[in-house]
């Protein structure tokens, strides 16, 4: 058995032939071909729940483009929603600090950055520190949205202060002698030519309809009720002044 | 013989098709693995179903075709095990596990250990070929494509397989060729062999 040749790919072998030949090789073959054992096929509930377990149940392909889509269009809706209820909400409590607060509806977009900041008035009454709307400059201002908020919008309305109106509101101070002295009326008049911060509050002063005693030194510079012994003319000296045309009146005796 | 109709049912989750399906292949997988002295072999055959039943959605075909596929397979989940081994310590044929079945329980069961335990002693790759190609009946040609060897090669480890379990067989007694020499089957033998010349 030793001496057999080996097979060629040319030499063809049938293995029947050979199991046909030794009948110890057809006893192994039968044995191996023998059919399942009870031994064999214990594992097979196990082997058939991970089976099943394992074929997941199919998703025809219209259904799967149509859960892609509305998956999409779910997704796309809930961005946009949080977004815009995010926006207003921030907007709302004012917890955005890209969100400027300004004040003024015509050309609020175009203006700085404004804050409402407390500041003294610039005498030593005691008046309690009054809100003042002032204005700084902040880079961010540029993609700031229209202001909905009008809480400080009235005193915005009256405060442009240019070069062309501080020069009428120092002339219109310095036209007005009725309540000041002669000593006080120079001072008075310098401060406003001075503080251009200040000439819308001379502005707001000058006109008695809107004057709200909000700022002393308005006061001081302005007293058309004749009430010059209270205290909004501790400024002044105290020197009585009734009215415009008593004070003409005393010019012209003085002279 | 799986009907394909019952392949078709199979694919949907039919417990009771894949039962067929399983009882008609599952012990040649299990033998096959066992003769190829995979350790733990029925864990790699429960792993071989699963990966079928993974992808039996996906899977066109006959009963041949099913089989071809399933031994496929199960060829990957025995090198994989053969990996895993080698990665541990060295695992002798001597320390295979023992079987569960008590000896002389069943006569089947008896006869397929035994047989199961020859082809143990070949080679691996003539245990697969004389297992594929011999005792499944897969022509020379399916068992090229299965172990990625030449159908010459295939034929060649066919034969030495077959001589080497004869010898064995002779080793061990069960060979009556050289004993009773009136036997038809014993006076074929070189008549065989002569005929490979």
């Amino acid at each position: 058995m030793t001496d057999a040749p080996e097979p060629t790919a040319e030499m063809p072998i049938d293995p029947e032939q050979m199991l046909a030949a030794d009948a110890s090789l057809a006893e192994f073959a039968a044995a191996l071909r023998a059919p399942a054992t009870p031994r064999e096929l214990g594992g097979e509930s196990a082997v058939l729940d991970l089976m099943v377990a394992a074929i997941a149940p199919p998703i025809p392909s219209k259904d799967r483009r149509m859960m892609k889509h509305r998956f999409a269009r779910t997704a796309a809706i809930a961005a946009v929603a949080v977004l815009s209820v995010g926006g207003v909400a921030a907007a709302a409590t004012g917890t955005n600090p890209l969100r400027p607060i300004v004040s003024g509806s015509d050309n609020s977009s175009e203006r700085p950055v404004t804050g409402l900041v407390v500041t003294n008035p610039k005498d030593e009454s005691s008046d309690p520190p009054v809100p003042r709307l002032t204005t700084t400059t902040s880079p961010t201002t540029t993609t700031a949205p229209p202001p909905t908020s009008t809480t400080i919008a009235t005193n915005a309305t009256t405060t442009q202060c240019t070069e062309e109106n501080h020069g009428a509101q120092v002339s219109e101070v310095a036209k007005d002698k009725s309540e000041d002295g002669e000593r006080n009326h120079g001072a008075v008049v310098s401060a406003a030519a001075h503080d251009k911060n200040d000439c819308d509050e001379i502005d707001d002063a000058s006109d008695d309809d809107k004057s709200d005693d909000q700022h002393a030194k308005v006061d001081n510079a302005e007293d058309d009720d004749g009430d010059d012994d209270g205290s909004a003319t501790a400024g002044s000296g105290g020197s009585g002044h009734d009215s415009k045309d008593d004070k003409s009146g005393e010019g012209k005796k003085g002279r | 013989m799986v009907a394909a109709e019952i392949i078709t049912r199979a694919k949907w989750g039919d417990r009771d098709a894949l039962a067929e399906i399983f009882r008609e292949h599952h012990p040649a997988v299990l033998r096959y693995l066992n003769g190829v002295a995979i350790a733990q072999a029925e864990d790699v055959a429960s792993q071989v179903w699963v990966d079928v039943a993974s992808s039996l959605r996906r899977f066109e075909g006959n009963n041949d075709d099913l089989r071809r596929w399933l031994f496929t397979i199960a060829r990957r989940r025995m090198i994989d095990a053969f990996r895993s081994r080698s990665r541990r310590a060295e695992q002798s044929v001597a320390e295979m596990p023992v079987r569960v079945g008590a000896p002389g329980a069943d006569a089947v069961t008896d006869q397929v250990d035994w047989a199961e335990d020859v082809l143990r002693r070949l080679p691996p790759t003539q245990a697969e070929v004389v297992m594929l190609r011999v005792i499944l009946g897969f022509t020379v040609d399916e068992v090229a494509a299965l172990i990625d060897k030449s159908p010459g090669a295939v034929r060649v480890l066919a034969h030495r397989g077959l001589q080497q379990v004869s010898r064995l067989l002779t080793a061990d007694g069960r060979a009556p060729r050289q004993e009773n020499s009136t036997s038809g089957v014993t006076q074929e033998w070189p008549a065989a062999m002569e005929r490979m010349r």
